[in-house]
């Protein structure tokens, strides 16, 4: 049976690509996405700083919104390139910058791991500006 | 005789609509109302549980929001939604209003400050329960006896005397924080030997390392169980490294300006407290953190629940009957 040169191209399609394009897929999901033992890692949402100026040797609060796929139970470590971060004993998805005695510009970064090891990263910039005492 | 009838209708009638009236509280002056929140771990569980109790047996009709997270609880504390609940000094001064650390600020120091803060932002601070929940180290009181150890001090001339080769375990997000482990050891002026040093990921590993004694010095906070349950020795902070942690009821301005007895009420009962209501010294955290270890120790090892153990508490100082 002779079929329209639409017709054809979808029977191709369907035949051919559509199968191979999802096996492809699925390869590629398991060679490159999904995680050595079936567990995934936390997602960061964002993160706030406020204020995101900050004065020089001034503090700011910064929060990381995060949540866990598997809903594991999600740890953090905090960071930043020129300021010093303090952190509570009882609350680690907050935590407070505090600015060099420097302007500029400065990032604050936040690892999010959960109880299996998985972790994503995460940053922040900061905009330093000058005149602050604490 | 038919406009006495109607008379007497209507007085009944009145006198019925009066009676449902203050039955169903129209018009009734209303009950005293209050919600209280706290955190979700042992100390806050009991904590929230030992101001509701003493609140109703003193009138009012307390709401109890369990389990919040510091930020959630904060959040109510703000929207209105929460009018009392117990935070940690250290927690608010550093992390709820952004202050930086400085290690020497003493407990009554960082109290003072916080309050002070803390009644721009429309809230008032109580007098605090010197329980001190913060980063400290334990050992065995063989190894305190043996080496006549009584502070972090004492213990740092024997790390130093030692080399640093005394067996210590710690967490491991004391051994990255910034304020951890290697700032400890600068403000002490010693060095733990990486030979000695064991750090533990899983919470709570660093106490069982210290309980099958792998090890002499173990990183624990000031109000855990383990501390009563083994009798271990806690070390004292005698220069002010770690921020005070001292657990302090705050109630919403507009709240108590409406209840102004539940001041009076919640300072009763931080008064039964070791130095409740009194300045902070040395001797006074260590007395509270006792009392605290053993009442965490109620929950967390023998299994009672936050709210018998509360209870308990108040008949204990006579603060509310069986």
């Amino acid at each position: 049976m002779r079929l329209l040169p639409g017709k054809r191209i979808s029977k191709f399609i369907l035949t051919w690509i559509s199968p191979l394009g999802w096996l492809l897929l699925i390869i590629w999901y398991v060679v490159n996405l999904m995680p050595a033992g079936g567990n995934v890692p936390p997602i960061i949402h964002g993160i706030e700083v406020s204020p995101s100026t900050v004065q020089t040797g001034q503090t700011a609060s910064v929060r990381v919104h995060a949540s866990d796929p598997d809903g594991d139970e999600i740890h953090y470590f905090w960071g930043s390139a020129l300021g010093r971060i303090q952190l509570d004993r009882f609350q680690d998805d907050q935590c407070t910058y505090v600015a060099p005695d420097l302007p500029g510009v400065d990032f604050v970064w936040v690892t999010a791991y959960d109880d299996k090891g998985a972790e994503v990263e995460g940053f922040e910039i900061v905009t330093i500006a000058e005149g602050g005492t604490d | 005789m038919r406009k006495r009838a109607v008379l007497i209708s209507t007085v009944v009638l009145a006198f019925i609509l009066i009676v449902m009236g203050v039955g169903c509280g129209c018009g009734a002056p209303p009950g005293k109302e209050v919600t209280v929140g706290n955190k979700n771990f042992t100390e806050q569980y009991i904590v929230g549980e030992l101001i509701k109790q003493l609140l109703q047996d003193r009138g009012f009709t307390v709401k109890l929001v369990s389990a919040l997270s510091t930020t959630k609880l904060r959040e109510g504390m703000e929207d209105g939604e929460i009018d009392i609940c117990a935070e940690y000094t250290g927690t608010a001064w550093m992390l709820l209003l952004a202050h930086q650390r400085e290690p020497g600020r003493d407990n009554n120091e960082v109290y003072r400050l916080t309050k002070e803060e803390e009644e721009g932002n429309g809230f008032i601070w109580l007098n605090p329960i010197w329980n001190n929940n913060t980063y400290a180290l334990a050992s065995w009181p063989e190894f305190v006896e043996e080496h006549g150890l009584q502070t972090l001090s004492d213990l740092a001339s024997l790390y130093r005397e030692k080399e640093g080769e005394i067996k210590t375990s710690i967490g491991e997000e004391f051994s990255k924080r910034p304020d951890g482990l290697p700032a400890l050891e600068m403000h002490y002026n010693f060095t733990i030997a990486e030979s000695h040093l064991s750090v533990t990921a899983p919470p709570g590993t660093c106490l069982q390392s210290l309980e099958k004694h792998e090890c002499d010095v173990a990183m624990v906070f000031g109000t855990d169980a383990a501390i009563h349950e083994h009798g271990w020795y806690l070390y004292v902070d005698d220069k002010a490294f770690s921020p005070p942690y001292d657990l302090t009821p705050y109630v919403r301005e507009e709240v108590l300006a409406e209840y102004p007895e539940i001041a009076d009420i919640l300072n009763e009962l931080v008064g039964t407290f070791p130095g409740g209501g009194e300045p902070a010294t040395l001797d006074i955290v260590a007395e509270c953190q006792d009392v605290w270890q053993e009442l965490n120790a109620k929950v967390d090892i023998d299994k009672m629940d936050a709210d018998e153990v509360a209870h308990e508490y108040l008949v204990d100082k006579g603060l509310i009957k069986e």
